[in-house]
């Protein structure tokens, strides 16, 4: 049996929301077939608040072991270091995170707010919000670079907004059955982050002959000037569709690169960043010239069919 | 007089809302309530491009979201 609290600091709960949609494995599949107890979720248990209180008491103490500890949001250190813009009954919740950190197995962040910060930490950061070890790209959150946990591993990332349904339970399986994961740079598991959104984008004719649009609502490439960061966000979004049949870019809207420790980054997020005619951001290691000369074959070569968006996405 | 404090919770607003009571000799003189979350998203959304709303809002709440981008929606389609 593999124990597992769940904690919200600064949140919206849209991982929560995320992980009832998981299939393969469900929650509940989690539960009955994974060795995962429950003890906590802020929106899934029905104890009173008193139980509550006792159960942090009994496992601060150690009378309850914790297997694994996830927390949902960023990590709120606002006003002046104490953490008060997101208490309970007047505790920042910043030190119960740190407080049941140190009896945890494990330490998860689940979502981009709790792996470095996400939407609440965009400028002007109004409550100082932090990841658990990053604060965006920055190693050291909450906890130093160093910081590992009961079980030795550093704090694992994850990232998205919301992480997607299978990152979550499939992570959560794996721990519970006692596995090591390898971790990216981003201490992201490399399982779950080692594809881009770009592999399985269904608009990817129209990327490979360079046809965009510039206007939602339409069929083709979102790319070069609509902002889409899928060919430098790392997620399995367009592999294992959420709910089994949808992504951003089947839904007619450029990947917002939600996974990124910047996300969301400061530009606007529907436009591409240019520099004349060049995107600022271009996938990852590739060579600026080259890669806008192949765009301009491409575009040359680029069959009537896809021109005129007879191909559906 | 007996004065007794009472802190509730409310199963709502994912926690993140408090009622305090304020009893003296069994009758409530004083209650409010404490908001005990502040993310800021009002001071997050200015100078961003007005477009990007239809992807901030919605993470004020993971279960109304789509309340929030609907409401972005329509502010945009007025503006």
């Amino acid at each position: 049996m593999a124990s597992l609290f769940w904690l919200q600091t600064g949140a919206c709960g849209g991982d929560s929301l995320a992980i009832l949609s998981a299939a393969s494995p469900s929650l509940e599949q989690l539960v009955d077939y994974h060795d995962v107890e429950l003890l906590w979720h802020p929106s899934f248990s029905h104890a009173s608040r008193r139980q509550y209180d006792d159960l942090l008491q009994r496992i601060l103490s150690g009378d309850q072991p914790l297997d694994i500890l996830c927390i949902e949001g960023s990590i709120v250190t606002a006003p002046n270091g104490t953490g008060l813009n997101d208490s309970y009954q007047g505790k920042a919740k910043m030190v119960m995170v740190q407080e049941l950190a140190a009896k945890a197995g494990c330490l998860v962040a689940v979502g981009t707010c709790a792996a470095y910060g996400g939407v609440h930490a965009a400028p002007p950061n109004p409550s100082d919000c932090i990841g658990l070890q990053f604060d965006q790209a920055s190693p050291g959150g909450l906890f130093d670079p160093d910081w590992r946990s009961a079980r030795g591993m550093p704090v694992i990332n994850l990232a998205g907004c919301p992480a997607h349904p299978h990152t979550m339970t499939q992570t959560i399986a794996a721990l519970a059955a006692g596995e090591s994961l390898e971790l990216d740079h981003l201490q992201r598991p490399k399982t779950f982050f080692s594809t881009i959104v770009h592999q399985g984008c269904t608009r990817n004719e129209y990327h490979e002959y360079d046809i965009e649009e510039t206007e939602v609502g339409g069929k083709a490439c979102m790319f070069f000037n609509m902002g889409c960061q899928g060919p430098m966000t790392a997620a399995i979004c367009n592999s294992d569709l959420w709910n089994g049949r949808s992504s951003k870019t089947r839904a007619g809207v450029p990947c917002f690169g939600c996974t990124s420790p910047d996300f969301p980054r400061a530009q606007s997020l529907f436009d591409t960043e240019k520099v004349g005619e060049v995107p600022v951001i271009l996938p990852a290691g590739v060579d600026r010239a080259k890669f806008m000369a192949y765009k301009g074959l491409a575009h040359a070569a680029a069959p009537e069919r896809v021109k005129k968006r007879e191909m559906e996405p | 007089m007996s004065r007794v404090e009472l802190n509730i919770d409310l199963n709502r607003v994912e926690g993140d809302l408090e009622f305090g009571l304020t009893l003296e000799d069994n009758l409530v003189v004083e209650a409010r309530t404490r908001g005990t979350l502040y993310r800021g998203f009002e001071q997050i959304m200015i100078g961003r491009d007005p477009r990007d709303a239809l992807v901030i809002t919605p993470r004020i709440c993971g279960i109304c979201g789509t309340a929030h981008l609907y409401s972005a929606v329509l502010a945009l389609e007025h503006a």
